[in-house]
C-alpha cells in the first residue's frame, strides 16, 4: 500500500474544519425521521460563530477550573487527532503504543471537564458530572479490549496501523470479529459522546442528562471550546469506527479518502437513525450493558484468536 | 576505584551519624521544643541530602557497586539500593521541611519526640536498603517497624490513633515473623523447604508492600499518623516490600512468581480503588489508592517476570522496567498529595471529605498542585504515571501478540484491568480534589482563612517538580538506569540473557514529547481565550443551576453522593454498610445517605480469623487452673512425650521413616572426621 | 460462505452474553427464539461449506426454524401469559457478575477447544465447539441460577440448542437422526412443563422454585 502523506494531511484538516458538521447531519437526520425540517445543516457553525463573538459570565463559587478546563480539553482531543490514520494513511506522529495515549488523551479532556463542572457547586453539574465518570470508567474497559482485539488482528501497537492494516486473509472468521469490535466500537463512541441510547443530548429535563448537564455553567467562547471539542470528539470517534470497517488495501488512497469521509457522514445519520428511533436506557442498566460490551470485545478477540489457529 | 569506595563509605557514615545524632540530640533538648524542632529538621534533611550524594551516583551506575563492613555488619549499596533509597532520601527531604509546618502549635515535649522517630524511621529506611545479608535486614527490618510504629502513634490521646498503631505494630511484627522463617527456610538445603521459603517470603515482603488482603493496616495507620509521616510511609516504606522481593526472596522460577504476582497486582489494583472511591476519610482515600498503585507496580513486575519465563524480551523489558518506574512515580505523586492532605487538615481541623469544599479559594497553589497531582497519578498524559503506565500496558499487550493462548487471555484481562482502575482512579481523584477544593465550603469556618504555610508548600512544590523533571527524564531513565537497577536483583539477573532497554525507550520519548505538546497547546489555548476575552465584559454571577436563583453549599454533590453510583454498583454498600434518610413527602425537609465502606480483607479474613482464635484462647483458658500441682503435671506429661518422640524418632530408619532424623546422622558422621 | 459461518457462531456467542443479562421473561424468550433461527441457518452454513446431504440439513434447517424458533418459543409466551407470572427474571446472581460468569465460561470453552486435537475439534468451522461448550453452559448456568420453573425451562432450551449447534457444526454422521430426537424430547419436555407449571401454579399462587423447597420434607 503505497502512502500519502498529503491524504493524511488533508484528512485532518477535514476533521478540523467539517467536524461541526456532523451534530448538524444528526440533527438534519433526526429532524426527517419524525417528519420536520429541522435545523440547517449549517446551524453548528453558526451557533459556534456567535459564541465565539459574545461576552463570557462566570460563576462566583469557581475558583479558577472553570476557566481552563474547556482549552484542556480541547487541547487533548487536538492532539488525540494526530493519531488516526485518514484515509488508511500512516499518520506521521504514529508510535509504538500511541493507542494508549489516544485513549488517556480521551480521558484527560474528560477529567478537565468534570472537574469543571464540580468546581460551579451546583447540584445539577455535580450530578452529571457523577454519571460521567462512572460511565467512562466502565467504557474505558470496553476501547482496552477492542485495542487488544486490534492489536491481535494486526500484530501492531500502532493506531495508524492497526486502523489501516489489511485483513488477514488467512484468518477465516475474521469478518465476523471486525463486524463484533466494530460494533462494539461503535457503542464505546455513542457513550463517550454522550449520544442517545446512553445520554440525551436534547432532552429539557437536566436531571436525565449527563455531558450537557456538566457545561450548563459555561458561556461565550468557553462554551464555544467546549462545543467544537465535543464535535471534534464525535468525529474522532466515528473515524475510528468507519477505519475498522475499511480495510487498508480496498482502493487507492483518493478512493479511500472519499469513502473514509463518507463514511464518517454516514455514521452522523446512523447515529441520527438511532436517537430517532430509540430511547434512552435506564441509568441503572447502563453499567450492565458496558459490562456486556466489553465481554463481547473479548469474544471478538477470541474469534481471531481461535481463527488464526496454531501458535499455541 | 578506591577513592570511590572511600568516599562511599565516609559518605554512609555521615549520613547514619547526622541522622542518629540528630535524632538523639533532639531527644535530649526535647525540654526545650524550637530548638529540638530545628536540630532534628537541619540534621534530617542534611542527611538526606548527603544520602542523595551517596544513593544518586550508585542508582545510575556513575560508581561501582561497594560494599564495606560498618560497626561489624555487610552493607552494600548498589544500582538497585541506590534506585530504592532515592524516595526514601527525596520523601525524607520534602517530608522534614513540611514537619515543620504541620508540627506548629505542638509545643512541649512533643517535637523532640517527633524529630527522634522521624530521623531514626529514615536511618532505618536507609539501612534495609543498604542491608547486604539477611542478619542486616532483619535488624533493619525491625527498627523500621518499631519507629514508624512510634510516629503513627504520635497523637495517641486519640482512641482510632492507638488502635491504628496497634495494628500496625501487629501487621510489622507478623512480617518479620514471615521473614525470620523465610531466612531459616532458605538456609535449609532440603529442597522441600524452598517453596515454603518463598511463600513466607511473599507474605513478610507483602505485609509491608500492602498485598490485597495482607494490605489492613494501610488504611488504618495512613489516616492516623501526621501527614509528613503517611507520605514517607506511603510513597517511600511500601516500595521496600517490593525491593525485599526483588533482593532476598530465595529463587524461584519467574513464570510462578509471574503469575503470583499478575494475579495479586490485577486484584490488588482493582480492590484498592473500587475501596477508595467508597472512603470519606480524604487520608485513607489516598491510602487505598496506594494499594492500587502497588498493585499496578505488581502487575507490571507480573508481567515482567511472566514475559522471562517465556523469553520474551519486549515483554519482560517493559513490564519489569515499567513496574519499577511506576513506583518511583508513585512515590513522587502519592508522597506531594498526603502533603497536601496534611495541609487541608492543618486549615480545615477534619480530613472527611463530605465536611469540606471551597478550600480552592482560601489554598489556591495547594488546590492546583492537588488537582494536577490526582490527575497525573490517574495516569493522565502530562503526568509522569502515564509513561509507566503505557510501558505496562507494553507489556500486557506484547503478551498478547505472543502467540500462547494462556499468556494472552492473561495479558488482556490484564490490559483491561488496568483501563479499568484507571477510569475508576480518575473517578476517585476527581471525588478526591472536587469535594476538598472545589464549589462552595459546606460546613461554616469557625476561624479566619489563614494564607498557605511556605514551610509546607515549599515541599510540596519540590516534590511536584520532581515529578515533572521524571517526565522529562523518563526516557534517560529507562536507558541508562533501569536495566542496570533490574539486573541487581537475583531473580532477574544472572539470567541467560542480557535485559536492554531499546524496547520501549522510543515510546517513552515519544509520549514526553507528546507531553510537552499538551502543555504547550494549552497554554497556547489559554492565551488565546485571554486575548479574546479581555476585550469583552466579564461578569460574574451566582451559579446558574437551572433557573433556582438561591442555591446554597448543602445543595451541592458531596463526595458520597458523587460516587455512591459506582459504589453501589461494586456491592460496597450491602447491609448496615449504608444508611439513608429517604425522601418523604412533597416538600421534603431532609434526605441522606451515608456510606461506610467495610474493607473485605477486614470482613472476610481478618475478622473470622481473630473471632477463631479469641474462641481457642478461651477453650484453651481452662487450663490455666492456678494449681501449682496441675502446672508440674503439665510440664511433666510434656517432658514424658518429648521423650517418648525422642526414643522413637531415634529409631533406625527402617522403623521410623522421619526424613529429618537420618540427615542429622548424616551430618554426624561427616563431623566425625574433621575432629582430628 | 465461511464468512456466513462464523458470523453465525459469533452471534450466537454474543446471544448467550445477552441471555445472561436479559432481565425480562418475555426477553428472554425472543433471545431463546432468536438462537433457534440461527441454529436454523447454522445447518444451511454447513451444508453449503459441506456439500454432501444437502436434503438432510435443509430438513434440518426447516424443522428447528419452524420447532425452535416458533413453535416453542409461542408455547413458552403462552404459559407465560397463561400464568400471568411477573416479568422479572429474579436472578440469585446479579446480572453484571452473571456477565463475567458467561465470559469465564466462554474463556474456558475457548481454552477446552484449542486443548482438543485440531482433527476432533475442526467440524465445519474451529468455532463450533467453543460456541457450542459455552452455549451449553450458559444453559447450565441460566437453570442454576434463575429462580423461576419457566427460566428453567428455557435454561433447558439454551442447553439443548448447544448440543445441537455442536450436532449441526460437527456435521456427525446419521445426524439428522440425533436431531430429530431431540427435538422431539425438547419439544415433549416444553408440553409438559407447561402442563406442570401451570398447575403448580393453580395451587400454589406462584412458580418460586425455591418456595418449592419447603415441600422437601
Amino acid at each position: 500500500m503505497p502512502q500519502n502523506p498529503f491524504f493524511w494531511w488533508a484528512g485532518l484538516i477535514t476533521a478540523l474544519l467539517l467536524a461541526p458538521l456532523l451534530p448538524g447531519v444528526i440533527n438534519k437526520t433526526k429532524a426527517c425521521f419524525v417528519g420536520r425540517q429541522g435545523p440547517s445543516l449549517l446551524q453548528p457553525y453558526y451557533n459556534l460563530h456567535k459564541l465565539f463573538r459574545k461576552d463570557c459570565i462566570r460563576s462566583s463559587t469557581s475558583c479558577g477550573p472553570l476557566a481552563w478546563a474547556p482549552g484542556l480539553e480541547l487541547s487533548a482531543l487536538l492532539l488525540a487527532l494526530l493519531f488516526l490514520p485518514y484515509a488508511n494513511q500512516l499518520s506521521p506522529f504514529a508510535f509504538t503504543g500511541d493507542a494508549f495515549l489516544f485513549a488517556y488523551l480521551l480521558g484527560l479532556g474528560r477529567f478537565a471537564l468534570v472537574i469543571g463542572a464540580m468546581d460551579t457547586g451546583s447540584s445539577f453539574e455535580g450530578m452529571g458530572a457523577s454519571r460521567e465518570v462512572q460511565f467512562a470508567a466502565l467504557t474505558e474497559g470496553a476501547f482496552f479490549a477492542v485495542i487488544g482485539f486490534l492489536a491481535f488482528a494486526s500484530r501492531s501497537l500502532n493506531l495508524s496501523e492497526m486502523l489501516s492494516c489489511p485483513l488477514p486473509a488467512n484468518v477465516p472468521t475474521v469478518i465476523a470479529a471486525v463486524i463484533l469490535a466494530a460494533g462494539i466500537a461503535f457503542i464505546v463512541m455513542l457513550v463517550e459522546n454522550s449520544r442517545v441510547p446512553f445520554d440525551d443530548p436534547e432532552t429539557h429535563l437536566e436531571l436525565t442528562m449527563i455531558h450537557e448537564a456538566m457545561i450548563l455553567d459555561y458561556s461565550g467562547p468557553d462554551l464555544g471550546f467546549i462545543l467544537y471539542s465535543a464535535a471534534l470528539k464525535l468525529w474522532l470517534m466515528t473515524a475510528l469506527v468507519v477505519l475498522m470497517l475499511l480495510p487498508g488495501d480496498l482502493a487507492s488512497a483518493p478512493v479511500l479518502f472519499i469513502l473514509h469521509l463518507l463514511g464518517v457522514l454516514l455514521g452522523g445519520i446512523v447515529i441520527g437513525a438511532v436517537e430517532a428511533v430509540s430511547a434512552r436506557f435506564r441509568f441503572l442498566k447502563l453499567p450492565q450493558f458496558l459490562l456486556g460490551a466489553l465481554c463481547t470485545a473479548l469474544i471478538a478477540l477470541a474469534l481471531t484468536v481461535i481463527g488464526t489457529g496454531g501458535g499455541r | 576505584m578506591l577513592l570511590s569506595a572511600l568516599s562511599c563509605f565516609i559518605l554512609f557514615a555521615a549520613v547514619l551519624f547526622l541522622l542518629f545524632f540528630g535524632a538523639v540530640w533532639s531527644w535530649f533538648s526535647r525540654r526545650r521544643p524550637e530548638r529540638a524542632k530545628w536540630l532534628g529538621a537541619l540534621s534530617a534533611m542534611l542527611g538526606c541530602c548527603a544520602g542523595t550524594v551517596l544513593a544518586l551516583p550508585a542508582a545510575a551506575q556513575w560508581v561501582p557497586a561497594q560494599h564495606f563492613a560498618f560497626l561489624g555488619l555487610h552493607w552494600q549499596i548498589d544500582a538497585l539500593a541506590g534506585f530504592f533509597m532515592l524516595p526514601v532520601l527525596l520523601l525524607g527531604l520534602a517530608a522534614a521541611g513540611h514537619s515543620l509546618g504541620y508540627l506548629q502549635g505542638h509545643g512541649g515535649q512533643r517535637q523532640g519526640t517527633y524529630w527522634f522517630f522521624f530521623n531514626l524511621t529514615l536511618l532505618a529506611m536507609l539501612l534495609v536498603c543498604a542491608a547486604a545479608t539477611y542478619i542486616e535486614l532483619l535488624l533493619a527490618w525491625e527498627l523500621m517497624g518499631v519507629m514508624s510504629f512510634a510516629l503513627v502513634a504520635f497523637s495517641f490521646q486519640e482512641q482510632e490513633t492507638r488502635h491504628a498503631a496497634w495494628v500496625y505494630l501487629l501487621a510489622c511484627h507478623a512480617g518479620a515473623v514471615f521473614l525470620i522463617l523465610m531466612f531459616v527456610l532458605a538456609g535449609n538445603p532440603n529442597p522441600g523447604y524452598a517453596g515454603t521459603a518463598v511463600a513466607c517470603g511473599l507474605l513478610g515482603f507483602g505485609l509491608k508492600a500492602g498485598f490485597p488482603i495482607l494490605h489492613v493496616w494501610l488504611p488504618e495507620a495512613h489516616p492516623a499518623a501526621p501527614a509528613p509521616v503517611s507520605a514517607i510511609m506511603s510513597a517511600a516504606m511500601l516500595n521496600l516490600g517490593i525491593y525485599g522481593i526483588l533482593r532476598f526472596l530465595p529463587p524461584v522460577s519467574p513464570g510462578l512468581l509471574g503469575w503470583l504476582l499478575l494475579g495479586l497486582g490485577l486484584s490488588g489494583a482493582l480492590l484498592g480503588i473500587v475501596l477508595a472511591l467508597a472512603q470519606v476519610n480524604l487520608k485513607r482515600l489516598l491510602a487505598y489508592s496506594s494499594i492500587e498503585n502497588m498493585g499496578i507496580a505488581f502487575l507490571g513486575l507480573g508481567l515482567g517476570f511472566l514475559g522471562l519465563s517465556q523469553q520474551n524480551a519486549a515483554m519482560a523489558v517493559c513490564g519489569l522496567g515499567g513496574g519499577l518506574l511506576h513506583l518511583w512515580n508513585h512515590a513522587l505523586l502519592k508522597g506531594t498529595l498526603f502533603l497536601l492532605a496534611g495541609a487541608v487538615f492543618k486549615s480545615t481541623g477534619t480530613l472527611i471529605i463530605d465536611k469540606m469544599g471551597g478550600l480552592g479559594k482560601d489554598l489556591p497553589v495547594s488546590k492546583n498542585l492537588f488537582i494536577a497531582n490526582a490527575a497525573a497519578l490517574s495516569g493522565l498524559p502530562p503526568g509522569n504515571a502515564f509513561l509507566s503506565e503505557i510501558m505496562i500496558y507494553l507489556a500486557a499487550f506484547q503478551g498478547v501478540l505472543s502467540g500462547n493462548h494462556v499468556i494472552l487471555a492473561a495479558a488482556i484481562i490484564a490490559a483491561v484491568g488496568l483501563a479499568l482502575s484507571g477510569g475508576l482512579a480518575a473517578a476517585a481523584f476527581c471525588k478526591a480534589s472536587a469535594a476538598v477544593f472545589l464549589g462552595a465550603a459546606r460546613n461554616p469556618r469557625n476561624h479566619e482563612p489563614h494564607p498557605e504555610c511556605r514551610l509546607m508548600l515549599g515541599p510540596e512544590l519540590f516534590l511536584s517538580l520532581l515529578a515533572l523533571a521524571s517526565v522529562i527524564f523518563a526516557p534517560w531513565l529507562w536507558e541508562n538506569i533501569l536495566p542496570g537497577v533490574l539486573q541487581q536483583s537475583p531473580l532477574i539477573g544472572g539470567g541467560s540473557w542480557p535485559l536492554s532497554a531499546e524496547h520501549g525507550s522510543q515510546t517513552l520519548s515519544a509520549v514526553r514529547n507528546f507531553s510537552f505538546a499538551i502543555i504547550a497547546l494549552i497554554a497556547v489555548l489559554g492565551f488565546l481565550r485571554h486575548r479574546q476575552l479581555r476585550r469583552k465584559v466579564l461578569d460574574t454571577g451566582c451559579t446558574w443551576d437551572c433557573g433556582y436563583a438561591l442555591p446554597t453549599a448543602r445543595m451541592q454533590y458531596t463526595g458520597t453522593a458523587f460516587t455512591q453510583p459506582l459504589s453501589d454498583y461494586f456491592r460496597l454498600t450491602l447491609g448496615r454498610h449504608r444508611s439513608t434518610v429517604p425522601v418523604q413527602g412533597y416538600f421534603p425537609q431532609e434526605a441522606a445517605v451515608h456510606i461506610t465502606a467495610s474493607d473485605p480483607g477486614d470482613r472476610l479474613v481478618w475478622h473470622p480469623l481473630s473471632r477463631f482464635t479469641a474462641r481457642i484462647a478461651d477453650k484453651t483458658r481452662r487450663i490455666q487452673s492456678g494449681y501449682l500441682h496441675l502446672y508440674i503435671l503439665m510440664i511433666l506429661i510434656a517432658l514424658i512425650a518429648m521423650l517418648i518422640y525422642a526414643v522413637a524418632s531415634s529409631l533406625p530408619p527402617a522403623a521410623a521413616p522421619e526424613p529429618a532424623l537420618p540427615a542429622a546422622g548424616q551430618l554426624h558422621q561427616n563431623a566425625a572426621p574433621l575432629q582430628p | 460462505m465461511n464468512d456466513l459461518l462464523s458470523l453465525l457462531l459469533g452471534a450466537l456467542l454474543v446471544l448467550n452474553l445477552l441471555l445472561a443479562s436479559a432481565s425480562r421473561l418475555r426477553h428472554c424468550i425472543k433471545l431463546v427464539a432468536i438462537q433457534g433461527v440461527l441454529l436454523g441457518l447454522l445447518s444451511l452454513a454447513c451444508a453449503q461449506s459441506s456439500g454432501g446431504h444437502n436434503w438432510q440439513f435443509l430438513l434440518v434447517m426447516i424443522l428447528s426454524l419452524l420447532i425452535k424458533g416458533g413453535l416453542l418459543p409461542y408455547l413458552l409466551l403462552y404459559t407465560m401469559r397463561r400464568i400471568s407470572v411477573r416479568r422479572e427474571l429474579e436472578p440469585v446472581v446479579g446480572y453484571s457478575l452473571s456477565l463475567v460468569i458467561i465470559l469465564a465460561l466462554t474463556g474456558g470453552a475457548f481454552w477446552l477447544s484449542s486443548i482438543t486435537p485440531t482433527a476432533v475439534a475442526h467440524g465445519a468451522s474451529p468455532l463450533v465447539l467453543p460456541a457450542a461448550l459455552s452455549t451449553i453452559s450458559t444453559g447450565l448456568f441460566l437453570m442454576v441460577t434463575r429462580r423461576k420453573a419457566i427460566t428453567q425451562v428455557i435454561g433447558f432450551l439454551v442447553f439443548e440448542n448447544g448440543i445441537s449447534i455442536f450436532g449441526t457444526g460437527m456435521m456427525i454422521h446419521n445426524g439428522l437422526l440425533v436431531e430429530l430426537g431431540l427435538l422431539l424430547d425438547i419439544f415433549a419436555l416444553v408440553f409438559i412443563m407447561g402442563l406442570a407449571v401451570f398447575n403448580i401454579n393453580r395451587s400454589f399462587q406462584h412458580i418460586d422454585t425455591h418456595s418449592l423447597n419447603a415441600l422437601g420434607d
